[in-house]
């Protein structure tokens, strides 16, 4: 403790569980406007990716519940943030938008799969006949049924954009609704961290393709890539805007609180936010990925630019996190002092449990493309697969 | 396939999905009322630790006949002028409200604040001032600062008229009562913290053992009954004013007839019901 | 004739499925819905059966553990305390501040002087303060100052009290006359008006000692008038009335 802390400020409340928890959901958000471009916004070139960020949504969706769970003084009474909200809580929204969330993302994606499970009942036998039957709901892969699905997936498509805007913003709203905190409050906060997710999720998509299609030894398309590197380009110079934007604002103002602020960012978070956050997440990947985008022809380097910049993204983002949530406990209510933060390894908020969770998402999305594989069929030498053509009668 | 729907078709197709759709609920709404009581029952009895902590019920006062909040304003004064950080308000409010004695959860806590010729302000509290205060020298900062003013204040929960608390709840569990004190229910809270960030003074803690939130009261159980709050029974100085602010005889009416109240972080619009006499340049 | 209704359903072909992924949605929802109005003994928004819930809880469910001064004082027990405490300096401070309530009960032993009594900085200056180091250290405060009663001068300490002339002359220690110096260490100097002596050498009575006159009555007031002559009611606790001849005593 330096200076003067609160008695009951000497530790901090919300920990690295509340780190994980924005950072998951950012993931959803990203991947979901990725596929979201494509389908509402017609970005052709994101193709290749469009149902694998659907799924990629989806795992972390069912996941970011998770890191709350584990922070709750009283877990076992979650639910009764579904059934005895207060309305003017911003932290009551969660279970609703969550839910609902979690609704149009499983739709779209049965949707989208839907015509793969049918392909996979058809090929199947006994008990995997069965389990594909009920997941298809009995339905059957007609072309009047298969053009009602797009159009559908359209409209699920454009109405989760301000949805998972929603899902990500309301987070931060949280944060920048609290007015004791002169670090988390601001109006930008909402936008601020939307943006990082986008930014975080366009970055994780880019991973995943490569590691894929490294995966399934299949040629990596690089008008996709490109086409992920620019929108995450112009992602990522709004979403630093928006936060040198807060910063030159509380400095250009210097109000009471600047003193402790300036104090927290020079000494104690110098080096996750300048070096880190700022440095590797930011400034080091816009020069690699405007590189990988110049790159024209020479595909191992724009791979490799852009794989090695997602990767400095996705940390620098989580930094971020790290940033606003660790760093506005960081300091006192009293603006005259500052605490400690020990990294907790183990415990219910530790790093150990946190990594388990952080890679429980990436086992159900491998679960997910073992049953439902989301690319699109690669030609093959015997069988021309026709689209919409039953292979056999029902 | 094309289908053209004439207008009883449609009719019976919408009757069937809204039978469909219909049924479970209306079961639910039906049968629901008859068994939840025997269902709750029994889940009591299975999950123990669903009904949370109980602490053993001890030398517990009779029960309260009438009280009628709706007759009664607490409000809370403290005077800095002539507190002297002895801490017997801390000891005596763990001890009344049974706060863990470790764990940095203060209910009430005491401060002190040292302000040089250039008006800069320091402060420190040691344990809260649970166990006094040591003499200023054993402070780094104020090596070879020259003090122009030094004093105590002690601090609560305000009980805000307008309390970021009880808006930010997810669950509602706290809440302002008529006669103006923000209590939490112990049985609902979840442990979120929220209501523990958006406090502007601090005053809000996890209970170490409940994991829950909780605060100052200013002694709920004892104010009902016409007793004072455990805190200012232990002052020695009168430093704390606690009384109802609608009997115009009372202690805080007369406290607040004093030229100099202020309130703190007034620029917060929580409209505290805590008022402050002293010096109040770098109080926060 | 029957009128075909087209209501958009022309451009959306076999949307059964659709339809029924819906409908399953929707009975999940109306099902979650239907158990909580079943659980759930208020509207979405409202709390008021929880929060009197709470508040009687609050009311009737915590125990106190502080009793109050008012209780101490208006028991028949510890009287001497009391009354001594009634009209000395400490007379506002509650039992239970000095003598700590512990769980389950009052502590036995009371607090150590020097919590309240250390000179600090921050402490107002008017307000009795001292340095243990320079203000006999290696005594216990009780010697002179009874906790109930804690100026040694009208109100006495019964230890100082009983030992008579000579445990008076420790403080009271210059002959009539002189301005009493400060033979009490560590104190400041706002307490000085303390120490002021009788202005005469009281030679009443000889080798009385000084509690015959100086008793267990608190008032500076009293004490002044019975010097000053002023009022002459204190004559009559040694002298029978009408006559101040020697001798005669009570």
């Amino acid at each position: 403790m330096e200076g003067y802390v609160f008695p009951n400020e000497l530790h901090v409340i919300w920990g690295l569980t509340i780190v994980v928890y924005p950072y998951i959901t950012g993931l959803v958000a990203g991947a979901f406007i990725v596929s979201s471009l494509y389908h509402v916004f017609n970005v052709t070139a994101l193709k290749p990716v469009a149902r694998f960020s659907l799924l990629t949504a989806l795992a972390f969706l069912l996941i970011c519940a998770l890191p709350l769970l584990l922070h709750l003084g009283r877990p076992e009474r979650s639910y009764e943030m579904f059934l005895t909200p207060n309305p003017t809580s911003a932290m009551a929204g969660f279970g609703y938008i969550w839910a609902m969330y979690t609704i149009l993302v499983l739709l779209e994606n049965w949707l989208s799969f839907r015509k793969d499970i049918i392909e996979k009942e058809r090929h199947s036998k006994g008990l995997k006949r069965l389990f594909f039957r009920i997941l298809s709901l009995g339905s059957d892969t007609t072309e009047e049924s298969l053009e009602a699905d797009h159009r559908v997936i359209n409209v699920l498509a454009a109405v989760g954009i301000p949805m998972a805007c929603i899902l990500h913003g309301y987070v931060g709203f949280l944060f920048g609704g609290v007015k004791a905190n002169p670090w988390w409050s601001t109006p930008l906060m909402p936008l601020i961290f939307l943006m990082s997710a986008i930014v975080s999720g366009i970055a994780l998509l880019i991973l995943l393709y490569v590691i894929t299609c490294g995966i399934r030894k299949v040629e990596i398309d690089a008008e996709c890539i490109q086409s992920l590197v620019g929108w995450l380009i112009g992602f990522l110079i709004i979403d630093f805007t928006l936060e040198a934007l807060e910063i030159l604002s509380m400095y250009y103002e210097w109000e009471e609180s600047w003193e402790v602020i300036s104090h927290l960012l020079a000494h104690k978070l110098k080096l996750s936010f300048f070096y880190i956050q700022f440095g590797l997440g930011t400034l080091l990947p816009l020069a690699g990925l405007t590189l990988a985008k110049a790159t024209g022809d020479n595909l191992k380097w724009k791979v490799g630019l852009a794989t090695g910049s997602s990767i400095c993204v996705l940390v620098g983002v989580l930094f971020m996190r790290f940033n606003v949530v660790i760093g506005g406990q960081l300091f006192s209510k009293s603006l005259k002092g500052f605490i400690h933060f020990d990294l907790p390894m183990f415990g219910r908020e530790g790093i150990m449990i946190l990594t388990c969770v952080m890679t429980l998402p990436l086992i159900l999305l491998t679960v997910f493309c073992w049953i439902v594989p989301p690319w699109p069929e690669e030609p093959r030498a015997e069988t021309v697969a026709m689209p919409f053509e039953r292979a056999e009668p029902l | 396939m094309e289908r053209e729907f004439t207008r009883r078709e449609l009719g019976k197709e919408l009757a069937k999905a809204v039978l469909q759709v219909g049924t479970p609920p209306a079961l639910v709404l039906a049968v629901g009322p008859r068994i939840f009581p025997q269902v709750k029952e029994r889940i009591e009895k299975l999950l123990p630790f669903l009904k949370g902590h109980e602490e053993p019920a001890h030398h517990l006062p009779p029960p309260l006949q009438e009280y009628e909040a709706a007759k009664h304003r607490y409000g809370f004064g403290v005077n800095t002028q002539v507190c002297i950080g002895c801490g017997r308000c801390v000891r005596a409010c763990k001890l009344e409200n049974h706060v863990p004695l470790e764990g940095f959860a203060y209910r009430t806590w005491v401060e002190r604040y040292f302000v040089t010729e250039e008006r800069r302000v320091y402060a420190d509290s040691p344990t809260g001032g649970l166990e006094s205060f040591p003499a200023k020298e054993e402070m780094p900062e104020l090596k070879g600062a020259s003090i122009k003013r030094s004093f105590f204040v002690p601090k609560l929960c305000n009980q805000c008229d307008n309390s970021p608390c009880t808006q930010v709840c997810p669950v509602g569990a706290t809440f302002k009562t008529v006669d103006g004190i923000v209590l939490v229910d112990r049985s609902r809270c979840v442990g979120c913290g929220y209501c523990i960030q958006t406090c502007p003074y601090a005053a809000r803690f996890k209970h170490p053992a409940l994991h829950v939130a909780d605060k100052c009261t200013w002694c709920y159980h004892r104010i009902t009954r016409r007793l004072r709050p455990a805190c200012v029974e232990a002052c020695p100085r009168h430093a704390r004013i606690f009384g109802d602010l609608s009997d115009p005889q009372s202690d805080i009416r007369n406290f607040l007839r004093q030229e100099d109240i202020y309130v703190l972080k007034e620029e917060m619009g929580t409209y505290p019901r805590c008022f402050y006499t002293g010096y109040r340049l770098g109080v926060t | 004739m029957t009128k075909t209704l087209s209501l958009g359903l022309k451009t959306m072909r076999s949307t059964e499925h659709i339809i029924l992924a819906f409908k399953i949605i929707l009975v999940l929802l109306l099902t979650l819905l239907a158990m909580r109005t079943v659980t759930v003994p208020v509207p979405y928004g409202e709390f008021h059966v929880f929060q009197e819930r709470t508040i009687q809880s609050w009311l009737n469910e915590v125990p106190l553990e502080y009793v109050g001064a008012k209780s101490c004082k208006a028991s028949a027990c510890h009287r001497d305390q009391i009354d001594l405490l009634s009209s000395s300096r400490h007379k506002d401070i509650s039992c239970e501040s000095c003598h700590a309530v512990a769980v389950g009960g009052i502590e036995e032993k009371p607090v150590d002087c020097m919590i309240c009594h250390t000179r600090l900085g921050a402490r107002p200056e008017n307000f009795p303060q001292i340095t243990k180091s320079e203000h006999y250290p290696n005594q216990r405060c009780a010697k002179c100052h009874d906790p109930h009663a804690p100026i040694p001068m009208m109100t006495h300490p019964m230890p100082v009290a009983r030992k008579g002339r000579q445990a008076c002359l420790i403080c009271h220690l210059k002959p009539a006359g002189e301005m009493q110096e400060l033979t009490v260490p560590g104190v400041s100097s706002e307490f000085e008006y303390l120490f002021r002596p009788p202005k005469k050498e009281f030679e009443h009575g000889g080798e009385r000692d000084c509690i015959s006159c100086h008793t267990l009555s608190p008032s500076l007031a009293e004490l002044a008038t019975m010097v000053h002559g002023k009022d002459v009611s204190y004559c009559p606790r040694c002298h029978r009335a009408g006559g101040f001849a020697q001798g005669d005593f009570r």
